[in-house]
């Protein structure tokens, strides 16, 4: 990282030097050229010459900047290569060595002795300290148990911790963004409460960060950024929360629904998804509501969810609302039917199926093979439909092999 | 009188000259900050994220085939091998006059399925849809169909497709296996409607690969492919990316790029009568969205996502640079309504003009530049003086611009490790312009004179194939 | 002693998983991608395979449908970061004896590996 800041250093000097060099041409006596009455060639010439001048100059520039990038990056690359069979040798002896031993007095003296180990030989340089940080990260990703403790305990030991928590303070978004996920992956509770002030930071990428190590270590309501957060939140936001989500203990989990009346359409959508992942089957009614709303994409979700939840009792709604529903609605609508609806059903979808939009068809006919028996002969009647694309749509659906 | 026109044209060209350089430094800079803001970005973005979600979009992969009997099969395999979870990968065998379509059948055991082809889009004749009865090929769906060549194809899988993104890609170029993960990111990521995601296309030539998976990039051994190196990485890492930056990206390569189905089927899918599909698909899908007034986004992944095999001899890739002039020309021609029209925005004023005069009447000025100047020889008026330092000018402008791109490459993603590599591009980059240069300036001539004579076929890309230089891999103890 | 493929791709699960195994005191074969993984299936014989799903070359659910096309009766764990429903019925779908996903703990790996050899 240092040694990049030559590199710049190198490329302003460069530039520096180009305008020096062109502050020497004679600008005055150019401009009087121009002023007299010497013809446009010559002036041409003029002007390529200095063109020229700096063009070249910034060509050797460059050159210069990639030679030395080039061997700078290779030393580094061997560099890194050479750490990291150390540091996987090491690392994973610590873990298995005595992962069943680890209570005795005798494991106890030999982490001192692996601690001691570590910081005379590889922690002197800071690089080697970040190599090591990302490697007892990532083991720590594919861990659990004791194992996963071991990790956390020499990363506490080593005093790596007080590295990240000390980026947390970096003026750099990145470096913070990056500390907070290392923090929030090694579980350090010391950071929970500054990680938790950049839940609404204006970096869209930190404060996705940051919600997520919450949402990992907070015990005290880690989903309050929910109610406030103006933003929104994209679908890779909720893919990243959603993950997260998934680590936590069920008990932790609040009630989504109680995010359904926010302002933030978004954040509605995800609390949606978030019912869904959780079976909060006591949120039927107020999903039932939203059915109503605004946004199409919100009685999409919700449609879907009370489809997933074979909530029988939002059918009419359902019906009610696929009346004047856009095309992509309707498909929700009727995917959601086939999971939550009763034979009752069949007639409505029947009639769905042999009207002219193919999309619709589709989903009616997916909707009758889930209904069970009844769908399914309504749909082996269909397959001689005179219609256009019906009697198709029914062998494909009745083709298990699709 | 002769003097003051010599006079004017020379200013002319000096004007032109000045212009395009202009365009380029200010394009080399918008990519380097889109770069830097995108690797920054993505450095500790962690792809096992979408691979492990529910939530992750869905995406169809279509791979037109044509005449691949030697190949497909292992090319199958590895596009198997992407990881990702929710995807299909549908080959559509654009009627093949090999055994392309047998050579499937045996390998995957497919069976012909009642598969219901929802016509949105119109295609040739639908043979037959298969399917594996393998359950560990369920991704696969095989489309055999009536030749119609590669748009027709490509819309025959948007036809069968089920998912609402779509791949379209060439079936022997090399993805890499994170290739989906990358490219559907910007489609959750940006607020605006992302209606398309295209990839950076590398050359694969005298790279090490083995069983489709690309192990060491290599500089190519000679040097027709090592030009491309240089070419490509100018016009993607510095080109494109500005675009992408500006949103005004016009071309996504067919080779890989990624679409919105929704929007693709409301402009009618891929155009049989162009040369170009990929570009005209991209224009008129831009073109459609202004029309409904509706913001949106073409975003471009500047990872190396793809790598394919480069023409070698002058011989193909003049027929490859004639054909895509032709493809230009055409998009550039059906799409006329849209220059300089402020109601499209940036892709009236900008990228509109920037193409037709960049792309397609560069060559053109360029050779009559050379012309004049070799009358002005003849008549004696030449002013040597100001052509040799004009040339030079234009000369040092272009390889600092190709090595800037080189520079560009080793702050990213360091494809060629080897120290040696470095200097060979430099070189490359020293004397393209001298003997590579001229070169396209007259394939992009002759597809203008092929264009205006009529020509429409494709020309055959004929291929040296990966086969050869398989390097097989040593059996574990 | 048992013999013992691992096929995992990140090198630093790959070699864990080595260690523990032989610490176990099995006689551990590591691969680094499913090709590898295909051939050594192929031309040895396991008392157990352990494997990752998404790997360069063939995928995990390749080398399930490989082991179990060529001896059905040898224990296949599978050890994912994947959850999917739909991938964790696939997997089992071609007859893969056990599921796991990252993060997972040695310990419980050890323990399923010891009870699907002494089946």
């Amino acid at each position: 990282m240092i040694k990049r800041k030559y590199i710049y250093l190198l490329f302003i000097l460069l530039t520096w030097g180009n305008v020096a060099v062109a502050q020497n041409i004679n600008w005055e006596g150019i401009i009087k050229l121009l002023s007299t009455q010497l013809n446009s060639t010559e002036i041409l010439i003029r002007v390529c010459t200095v063109l020229l001048i700096i063009f070249s100059l910034f060509f050797l520039g460059f050159f210069t900047t990639l030679m030395i990038a080039r061997s700078k990056h290779r030393n580094e690359d061997a560099y890194r290569k050479d750490i990291k069979e150390k540091y996987e040798l090491l690392l994973t002896g610590i873990i298995f060595n005595d992962e069943d031993e680890m209570q005795t007095d005798e494991w106890k003296s030999s982490k001192k002795r692996v601690v001691e180990h570590f910081k005379k030989r590889y922690l002197r340089k800071r690089i080697n300290k970040k190599y090591l940080r990302d490697h007892i990260v990532l083991l720590h990703k594919n861990f659990a148990g004791t194992a996963a403790d071991v990790l956390r305990n020499l990363y506490i030991d080593l005093k790596l911790d007080k590295e990240a928590m000390r980026e947390l303070n970096s003026p750099d978004w990145g470096t913070q963004a990056n500390a907070i996920k290392e923090l929030a992956q090694l579980n350090i509770i010391e950071a929970k409460k500054k990680i938790k002030s950049r839940t609404f930071h204006e970096n869209q990428i930190l404060r996705l960060e940051a919600q997520v190590a919450t949402i990992a270590m907070e015990n005290d309501d880690p989903f309050s950024f929910l109610g406030k957060d103006k933003n929104h939140l994209t679908e890779w936001h909720q893919i990243n929360l959603s993950k997260i989500i998934d680590t936590i203990d069920r008990e932790r989990l609040p009630l989504f629904s109680r995010w359904f009346n926010s302002k933030n359409n978004s954040i509605v959508e995800f609390c949606i998804k978030m019912t869904l992942q959780y079976d909060q089957f006591e949120s039927i009614p107020d999903l039932t509501e939203l059915l109503n709303h605004k946004s199409q994409n919100i009685v999409g979700e919700a449609a879907r969810t009370l489809g997933e939840f074979a909530a029988t009792e939002s059918q009419p709604m359902l019906l009610k609302v696929y009346r004047n529903a856009t095309i992509p609605i309707k498909r929700k609508i009727l995917t959601a039917l086939g999971k939550c609806g009763t034979h009752e059903l069949v007639p409505f979808l029947q009639q769905q199926l042999v009207q002219n939009e193919i999309s619709i068809a589709m989903e009616a006919g997916k909707a009758l093979r889930l209904l069970g028996d009844e769908g399914i002969q309504v749909l082996k009647d269909q397959t001689n439909s005179m219609l256009y694309g019906v009697g198709d749509i029914c062998k494909h659906l009745l083709d298990e092999r699709i | 009188m002769l003097h003051q026109v010599i006079e004017i044209l020379n200013t002319a060209i000096f004007f032109y000259a000045i212009s395009v350089s202009m365009a380029y430094v200010i394009l080399a800079i918008l990519s380097a900050r889109a770069l830097h803001l995108y690797l920054r970005k993505n450095k500790f973005v962690d792809h096992n994220v979408t691979l492990t979600s529910p939530y992750a979009p869905s995406v169809s992969l279509i791979a037109p085939a044509y005449n691949e009997e030697k190949t497909i099969v292992e090319n199958i395999r590895s596009l198997m091998s992407i990881h990702y979870n929710n995807f299909e990968i549908i080959i559509v065998n654009d009627g093949s006059k090999d055994t392309t379509m047998q050579t499937m059948i045996d390998a995957y055991n497919l069976k012909k399925v009642d598969f219901f082809v929802n016509d949105q889009i119109p295609c040739k004749h639908i043979r037959g849809v298969y399917k594996s009865t393998n359950k560990a090929h369920r991704k696969l769906v095989v489309v055999d169909k009536e030749n119609g060549g590669k748009a027709d194809a490509l819309n025959a899988g948007i036809n069968i497709s089920q998912y609402d993104l779509i791949t379209c890609i060439d079936v022997d170029c090399i993805i890499e296996q994170d290739a989906i993960l990358k490219m559907v990111k910007p489609f959750m990521e940006e607020k605006d409607h992302v209606i398309a995601t295209g990839g950076v296309i590398r050359i694969a030539n005298s790279c090490v690969i083995e069983d489709g998976r690309l192990l060491h990039a290599k500089i190519p051994e000679s040097i027709i492919p090592r030009f491309q190196v240089v070419e490509y990485l100018r016009a993607f890492l510095m080109g494109r990316m500005a675009w992408s930056k500006l949103n005004g990206l016009l071309l996504i390569s067919g080779a890989l790029g990624f679409f919105d189905k929704k929007i693709v089927v409301a402009c009618g899918g891929y155009n049989h009568n162009t040369v170009g599909e990929d570009m005209e698909l991209v224009v008129r899908m831009r073109r459609y969205m202004s029309d409904n007034k509706k913001p949106y986004k073409v975003v471009y992944i500047p990872d190396p996502l793809c790598w394919t095999e480069a023409p070698a001899d002058y011989k193909i890739l003049g027929r490859q640079r004639n054909r895509w002039m032709r493809g230009t020309m055409e998009t550039l021609w059906m799409h006329k309504s849209l220059f300089m029209n402020p109601k499209y925005g940036l892709l009236g004023v900008l990228s509109y003009p920037f193409w037709m005069f960049f792309e397609w009447l560069a060559p053109i000025i360029e050779f009559f530049g050379l012309l004049y100047f070799l009358f002005l020889v003849f008549l004696g008026y030449s002013n040597w003086h100001f052509f040799l330092i004009l040339f030079a000018t234009v000369y040092f402008f272009a390889i600092t611009i190709s090595i800037l791109a080189l520079v560009f490459e080793e702050f990213s993603y360091r494809q060629y490790k080897k120290h040696s590599d470095i200097l060979k591009l430099i070189g490359t980059a020293m004397v393209e312009p001298l003997i590579y240069h001229p070169r396209t300036v007259w394939w992009g001539l002759k597809g203008n004179l092929d264009k205006f004579k009529g020509k429409q076929a494709w020309g055959d890309m004929t291929r040296a194939g990966f086969q050869k230089k398989v390097i097989k891999s040593e059996t574990p103890s | 002693m048992k013999k013992v493929l691992v096929i995992e791709d990140e090198d630093l699960v790959r070699k864990s998983l080595e260690f523990r195994l032989k610490k176990d005191g099995y006689q551990v074969t590591p691969c680094a991608d499913g090709r590898q993984g295909i051939q050594a299936i192929e031309n040895g014989t396991f008392d157990l395979v352990l494997t990752d799903l998404m790997l360069p070359y063939n995928n995990g659910l390749e080398v399930v449908s490989k082991l179990k096309s060529v001896s059905k009766e040898t224990p296949i764990i599978v050890l994912s970061n994947i959850g999917l429903e739909h991938v964790v019925l696939d997997a089992f779908n071609l007859g893969a004896d056990d599921y796991m996903t990252k993060p997972f703990s040695p310990n419980e790996l050890s323990v399923r590996v010891k009870r699907l050899l002494n089946k």
